[in-house]
């Protein structure tokens, strides 16, 4: 609390301010005692003065009365002589002191002598007066009269004494009184500057650091936290606030630091649910495509089951086969197309596939499906390179009867499952693979994709389970077509 | 601007203290320097005497035997209090300050005056009240002072004899000179005339042809060097036994333009009779020591206000002092 007190910019500010005015109280006072002080002394000299005076009168009266006692023995003039000389007694006890080096304590002591002898000479010429001694009291009253004169004498060398030592202290007092004039002059000078250069500190202490905060907060009222904390080196009153300023603004970034990333977090899961709605939108597109292809599917397989078992018992085994390869091709292709597959199921689909396709086109086309040992069992959405072998058949092979080969190759390259699919066809027209990809982009389908899944929809769904943009490349085979699909390695369950 | 406040902060903060240690210096010397009777310093002294002697410039013989006087007695627990009288006052003038001494009671007396029945009486006025006196350099015979501290003014014509042979081997006429102090009616004159004669007999040509006294007034020594030069011409050296009248026959040689053409050997070392020796205008001087004769004269005061006995002529000593470095 003390130290508080102490580095309270308040009362460091009254302490620095009071400073000057109190060392200038003090020296006024010391200044104004030692004034009163000399003043005294100055009396007390003028009243030794006035002290001898009454003396010198009561030596005149003590003679005067006493020559007109000798003369006429009058009772008045007794009675005076005896009143002075009381008083001279009274006065030469005040001056009688112990014996001083000082010249002017010497003469007081001389006088003090001189009144004593004074009061006993005319004390025994009023004996002698009394007695009718004649020679006596005359001799004695000559004794006086000498005295007196001595006495005078010892008082103007008092009174020169005095004068001297009373000028040499008016000299000193004017000398220094000037020397003392000018360093109140100096110090009154130096005390002003001392309180005016504290005060003007003091305020730029006080201003500045406010100058700072009022900027500070200007600048965090835009939202701007990037002039960081402010300095507060002292523990007055204005460090305390820029503190108090300083956590406030940490709090203050804290928290919205805190927002922005809630949103962003919230921004996320928005996107994520974006995304899931467009993949369950192409998903639905799918479906309804596929659900549109489909025309009773229990009909038909049972349909086609009557006919594997027809043919089985007509020995007819190619039509057998045939139509359990159908099966098998028609019930992975009415799986559920939300839930990824398999590659090695992907490329099952592939090969029943082809071989309807070489039992359609008997050595039209050459199929050659294969895959590195692990690529097989990689994740992809279903029904993905189906798409696009039956895309290199139906526009690859269009005019291209015989000598037809498709050649499907699935590995693992950079953590990426690659599957290329290739054919020794016309190849892609120029400008088509910058179509398919914008019709993608744009989330709508090309034309003349009866039949099958479009290729729109292929790389939209590539693009949603890979989680990035580039999953397909379309490159020239010369001769042919070379589609490469490119996906992050995962294993299927 | 932050630095600059610092700096003017500093300067007159040190301003303002040096200004206010300074001020309250200066109010104590103020203080100081009116001195109260209350505040007197220095202790007390136990002895008490009183010096009636004549009146001196500073630097004079009377002057330094008063401060040698004052320090004397106040090593000794007493003070010293004088009572100055005017080189030409009257004996009577002299007598009252000693019927003053008298009544103020002090425990001796150091007096120097000219020999008169009054001062006699006077002296003697004190002896009856039980106060030592001693005679300072101006003996009291046939008072009753207690001792004489003074020159021997036998021994003074002695010296002035041997300086004026040691500067004038071939021999000189000497021209002797007394002071006014000297014509107080006492002996004092002859004595040194006859201590001259004494000091020159194994000296060849030394001769003391004339013998004069300064006159009261302040042209005496230049009307007697003037003289001298004038009607005296076969006079090679003049003797003034008085520091005044030597500096005034020096300074009247260098007026006239005539140094060299009378020597000149002075008395005392006041510091402008100094000043002619070194100059080369006085040839020799022959000098007292104010500072130990106001030694030995409060010592003897001081041995007999204790009850105690002195001798009754002492004799401080002289010095001849000569331009080569002041030598004495």
């Amino acid at each position: 609390m003390r130290r508080r007190l102490l580095s309270s910019f308040r009362s460091r500010m009254i302490t620095a301010s009071l400073a000057p005015i109190i060392l200038m109280g003090a020296a006024a006072t010391f200044n104004l005692a030692v004034s009163s002080a000399n003043l005294s002394r100055v009396a007390n000299l003028f009243s030794l003065d006035l002290f001898v005076e009454e003396a010198l009168t009561s030596v005149d009266a003590v003679v005067a009365n006493l020559a007109v006692y000798i003369d006429t023995k009058n009772s008045d003039a007794l009675r005076a002589c005896m009143h002075h000389s009381k008083l001279l007694s009274a006065k030469a006890g005040v001056l009688a002191g112990g014996l001083s080096y000082e010249e002017d304590a010497i003469i007081e002591r001389n006088l003090a002598v001189l009144l004593r002898r004074l009061i006993e000479e005319s004390e025994a010429a009023i004996r002698a007066k009394r007695g009718r001694n004649i020679p006596e009291y005359e001799a004695k009253y000559q004794d006086v009269r000498m005295l007196a004169s001595f006495i005078r004498d010892r008082a103007d060398a008092l009174s020169l004494e005095r004068l001297g030592l009373n000028l040499d202290a008016f000299e000193a007092l004017a000398e220094e009184s000037g020397r003392a004039a000018t360093l109140l002059g100096a110090m009154l000078a130096s005390a002003i500057a001392f309180a005016a250069a504290i005060v003007l500190s003091y305020s730029l202490k006080l201003t500045e650091p406010l100058d700072a905060l009022a900027a500070a907060a200007g600048r965090i009222s835009t939202g701007d936290f990037s002039g960081g904390p402010l300095a507060a080196p002292s523990d007055d009153e204005i460090g305390q606030t820029a503190r108090a300023f300083n956590v406030m603004q940490a709090s203050i970034a804290a928290y919205i630091d805190e927002i922005r990333n809630k949103a962003a977090v919230e921004s996320s899961l928005m996107e994520e649910r974006l995304k899931n709605l467009e993949m369950q939108g192409h998903l639905r597109s799918a479906e309804l495509k596929a659900l549109q292809s489909r025309i009773n599917p229990h009909f038909l397989f049972n349909t086609l089951n009557a006919g594997i078992q027809l043919a089985t018992v007509e020995d007819a085994d190619r039509t057998r086969v045939f139509l359990e390869r159908l099966a098998g091709l028609m019930r992975y292709s009415f799986r559920d197309l939300d839930a990824p597959v398999a590659l090695r199921d992907e490329l099952a689909c592939l090969r029943d596939y082809a071989y309807l396709m070489t039992i359609r086109f008997p050595e039209s086309i050459d199929f050659d499906i294969s895959a590195e040992p692990g690529a097989e069992a990689a994740a992809l959405p279903k029904m993905i390179i189906q798409p696009l072998v039956e895309n290199s058949i139906r526009h690859g092979f269009s005019d291209k009867p015989l000598g037809g080969a498709v050649r499907v190759r699935a590995g693992l390259e950079g953590g990426d499952l690659v599957v290329s699919v290739e054919d020794n066809g016309s190849g892609i027209a120029p400008g088509r693979a910058a179509e398919i990809v914008a019709a993608a982009d744009a989330g709508t389908e090309l034309g003349s994709a009866e039949g099958g899944l479009g290729m729109a929809n292929v790389i939209s769904r590539l693009r949603l389970f890979a989680g990035r943009r580039d999953v397909i490349e379309f490159m020239d085979a010369g001769p042919g077509a070379r589609v490469v699909v490119r996906v992050p390695f995962k294993e299927a369950f | 601007m932050r630095r600059f406040l610092k700096v003017v902060i500093v300067i007159s903060g040190v301003a303002l203290v040096v200004t206010l240690a300074a001020s309250i210096a200066v109010a104590s010397r103020m203080r100081d320097g009116i001195r109260s009777p209350d505040g007197r310093q220095g202790g007390q002294a136990l002895f008490h005497i009183l010096a009636v002697v004549p009146s001196s410039d500073a630097e004079r013989y009377y002057s330094r035997a008063v401060e040698a006087m004052t320090r004397a007695a106040r090593k000794r627990d007493a003070v010293l209090q004088t009572l100055e009288y005017d080189q030409g006052d009257a004996p009577s003038a002299i007598a009252r300050q000693l019927r003053l001494a008298a009544e103020l009671e002090p425990d001796g007396v150091v007096v120097s005056a000219p020999l008169d029945p009054l001062v006699t009486e006077a002296v003697d006025a004190l002896s009856e009240r039980g106060v030592p006196v001693v005679a300072l350099e101006t003996d009291l015979p046939g008072s009753e002072r207690a001792a004489f501290i003074g020159t021997n003014p036998y021994s003074v014509g002695v010296l002035a004899a041997q300086a004026v042979a040691e500067d004038f081997p071939g021999g000189a006429d000497v021209a002797l000179v007394l002071s006014r102090d000297y014509a107080d009616g006492s002996a004092r004159g002859a004595t040194i005339a006859a201590g001259f004669v004494y000091g020159a007999r194994d000296s060849s040509g030394v001769r003391l042809a004339m013998t004069r006294t300064a006159r009261e007034g302040p042209s005496a020594s230049e009307a007697i060097v003037r003289e001298l030069l004038a009607e005296h011409a076969s006079i090679d050296v003049a003797v003034f036994i008085g520091a005044r009248d030597s500096e005034g026959a020096a300074r009247a040689l260098i007026e006239y333009d005539r140094v060299g053409e009378l020597a000149i050997i002075g008395f005392d070392d006041d510091p402008a009779l100094l000043e002619l020796v070194h100059l080369g205008v006085v040839a020799a001087s022959i000098a007292r020591s104010p500072e130990r004769s106001g030694e030995v004269a409060v010592e003897a005061i001081m041995t007999l206000a204790k009850g105690g006995r002195v001798s009754a002529y002492i004799d401080p000593g002289l010095t001849v002092i000569r331009r080569r470095d002041g030598e004495r």
